[in-house]
């Protein structure tokens, strides 16, 4: 027999042993030793001491409802961790887009020679090549800086990126996306920008 | 507490019944609980304590026990698990104790001074030397005397591994001489 095959019997049972393990006994030193351990350990007459007093139902049951209670303000914690973390990603914080300028995002409008876009339903007024073309450029060379400015202000009253991203609303982060005004698109709307680009339309004919 | 226990679940007599039997389950066990606890801390009050966290996790999993008649090992199995993880931690601290060189780690306890504890102590330090997994196979062997399924089982391992710690407990023990003198 292995030493592994006796030690797993020499384990797994007690003496007296089979011949077989006997005999590779008294050839191995290691497996005797190893037969002395298990027959000293099983052999083991220990003192008993004193029994323990028993822990009352009461203690277990308070165990309990602390461990509910450390469970709970673990999961709060958690919580209100991820509800800072997602606040501060998505708060005064966090990095917003440029503003940017009316004039020159919607460029096409104001340059002069630009044609209406047809998916939008614009077109040119009705009887506008019919004025004093010279006049009505002056007059509208006169009349842009205000009327840009027009544009600026009612688009600052009414559209609402530009409000949300008010400095009067940053601290409300994305709240500011349900206490900013109404929504109003009337700068999109047709018959305006139908205005504006005969205005721009005509100030650049020769 | 068999009152609290029926009051929080009115509406179920069926776990509410179970709740009761887990309660009688725990009354009858809690000595052999008690004295498995001290025989693998060596120590009357980590037992106690260890004890009573056994006893409330079985608490709050009392409704996934189906058989009755397995409680016993049931609450055996709660016991060692945690019993094992105690001794890990309790290991590391007592490495770092030696390391800092902080002298005694506890001061003997009232329900440690009985006659023959020159002998139990001498054998607790020796089997408190062992790494968890060795030491705990050996408790339950060779002081418990169960037998190597019901080990493998307790601990959650294979019999083969249980094998293995048995024999290497054995093999530290004797080599510390700490089985010296219980040879029949």
């Amino acid at each position: 027999m292995r030493c592994h095959d006796v030690a797993t019997v020499l384990l797994e049972s007690s003496p007296p042993w089979a011949p077989e393990i006997r005999v590779h006994l008294e050839g191995c030193e290691d497996c005797r030793a190893l037969a002395r351990g298990h027959a000293s350990a099983s052999g083991l007459r220990l003192p008993q001491p004193p029994p323990l007093a028993p822990v009352p139902r009461e203690a277990v049951l308070r165990e309990v409802r602390r461990r509910k209670v450390r469970r709970r303000i673990a999961a709060g914690a958690v919580a209100s961790c991820c509800v800072g973390l997602l606040t501060w990603l998505s708060g005064p914080g966090a990095p917003s887009p440029e503003p940017h300028d009316f004039q020159e995002e919607h460029a096409e409008v104001f340059e002069p020679g630009t044609v209406p876009h047809p998916e939008l339903g614009l077109r040119r007024a009705e009887g506008a090549d019919d004025v004093d073309l010279d006049s009505l450029a002056r007059l509208v060379r006169e009349e842009r800086g205000s009327l840009s400015w027009l544009v600026t202000e009612v688009r600052g009253y009414s559209r609402r990126d530009v409000v949300a991203r008010d400095d009067t609303y940053k601290p409300f982060g994305t709240m500011a996306a349900w206490l900013r005004p109404p929504d109003s698109r009337a700068l999109e709307t047709p018959p305006f920008r139908t205005a504006v680009l005969s205005f721009d339309s005509q100030e650049s004919l020769p | 507490m068999k009152g609290t226990v029926i009051l929080e679940e009115p509406g179920n007599p069926a776990r509410a019944a179970a709740a009761w039997d887990f309660d009688a389950l725990l009354e009858a066990e809690q000595a052999v609980l008690l004295r498995l606890a001290r025989r693998l801390v060596w120590d009357g009050e980590e037992a106690r304590d260890l004890v009573q966290a056994s006893l409330a996790d079985a608490y709050e999993k009392r409704h996934s026990l189906k058989d009755a008649k397995a409680g016993p090992a049931w609450l055996r199995r709660i016991l060692v698990s945690r019993a094992m993880g105690h001794l890990r931690r309790r290991r590391v601290w007592n490495v770092l104790r030696e390391a800092l060189d902080w002298g005694t780690p506890l001061a003997l306890s009232p329900e440690e001074q009985f006659v023959g504890a020159e002998k139990w102590r001498a054998l607790g330090h020796a089997v408190r030397a062992l790494p968890a997994q060795q030491s705990t196979a050996f408790t339950l062997r060779y002081l418990e005397g169960l037998e190597l399924d019901s080990i493998a089982e307790a601990m959650g391992i294979g019999r083969g591994t249980v094998r293995i710690h048995l024999y290497r407990a054995l093999k530290k023990l004797k080599a510390e001489q700490a089985l010296e003198g219980d040879s029949p």
